[in-house]
């Protein structure tokens, strides 16, 4: 298999796998923070903005998986 | 499609030194809100009449009501909160730099090939490494300068074997802070620019309209983001009183 060709191959399966996991991880954060403002509805914007936070941390990690894959196609 | 390239493409070189294009972008940013907020400011009144003021006040305000929620002290004359609107609407426009038409396809040709003029300030990793940098320097500066010498034990406690290794595993996570700062936002602003230089070259007009609301959404987010991080980090520093 020539260089090319494996390199769009790993630049794919980095993508992928790497944003399992932080996809689960944010679908666990928004239904929890959905819990909490269904339980306590006037603290709303606080949970919201903790809710945001929490959303940045584990995006951050899938971003790491697409600049993995933009280093290896790109560089 | 224009070739996409990690590294910022050089321009030409001033006294020695070589001038990136996201140099010159970064510096004609910084000029436009210098020179834009400097002339609008002095013609704000106590009512305000014109709509900059308003939107401006606006977007101040609500900034400053998260910092007040993060860090429960007023931002009306505090200085650190200068600091950190500064960043903040210094990497917002950074990241909306990169969505104006001639971004990306003014060309230069030099050496026989073609290099863009303008690029996003943010899409460049020395850029969002160096803000984040500041920020994590703020951060503890600020640390030690409301807690004294002892904010420095949070890292190395020769109290005990366990503290020591606590110590590290923080000074490691301070380090992990600096890079997921850079990261996040450097991965956000590039692979944005790559996902609008794929998409112009596929469809046209009217279609890459969801694409730069795209962009546009997750510049403001990331800005924020950056903010509220920093914020967050340094109220955690200072709250070991």
């Amino acid at each position: 298999m020539e260089t090319e060709s494996a390199q769009y191959f790993a630049m794919a399966i980095a993508i992928g796998l790497g944003s399992l996991g932080p996809a689960i991880g944010i679908g666990l954060l928004v239904s929890s923070a959905l819990n909490s403002i269904g339980r306590n509805p006037e603290a709303e914007s606080k949970i919201r903005t903790l809710m945001i936070l929490g959303i940045a941390f584990a995006e951050a990690i899938a971003i790491y998986a697409l600049v993995v894959a933009l280093i290896i196609r790109f560089v | 499609m224009h070739e996409i390239s990690l590294k910022a493409e050089p321009l030409f070189n001033l006294f020695g030194v070589t001038i990136t294009n996201t140099i010159f972008s970064s510096v004609l940013v910084i000029l436009a809100l210098l020179i834009v907020l400097i002339i609008k400011s002095v013609g704000f009144k106590s009512i305000p009449s014109g709509g900059f003021q308003v939107i401006f006040e606006f977007i101040y305000t609500f900034i400053g009501d998260l910092y007040t929620g993060i860090m429960h002290k007023d931002y009306k004359n505090s200085v650190l909160f200068s600091l950190l609107f500064c960043v903040f609407i210094y990497i917002l426009m950074s990241n909306w730099f990169g969505l104006l038409p001639f971004v990306g396809s003014l060309m230069l040709h030099t050496n026989g090939h073609q290099v863009p003029v303008f690029r996003a300030p943010t899409s460049d990793l020395s850029v969002t490494a160096s803000l984040a940098i500041i920020s994590v320097l703020v951060t503890n500066a600020l640390g030690i300068s409301f807690g004294g010498l002892k904010y420095l034990t949070k890292y190395v406690n020769i109290k005990s074997p366990i503290d020591f290794v606590v110590g590290m595993l923080e000074l490691v996570s301070e380090i992990g802070k600096v890079l997921s700062f850079s990261f996040r936002l450097f991965g956000n602003v590039f692979a944005g620019e790559v996902l609008l230089a794929v998409i112009t070259s596929l469809t046209y007009g009217i279609f890459t309209l969801p694409f730069f609301g795209l962009e546009i959404f997750v510049g403001l987010i990331q800005a924020l983001v950056f903010f509220l991080l920093t914020t967050v980090f340094i109220s955690v520093a200072v709250a070991h009183e």
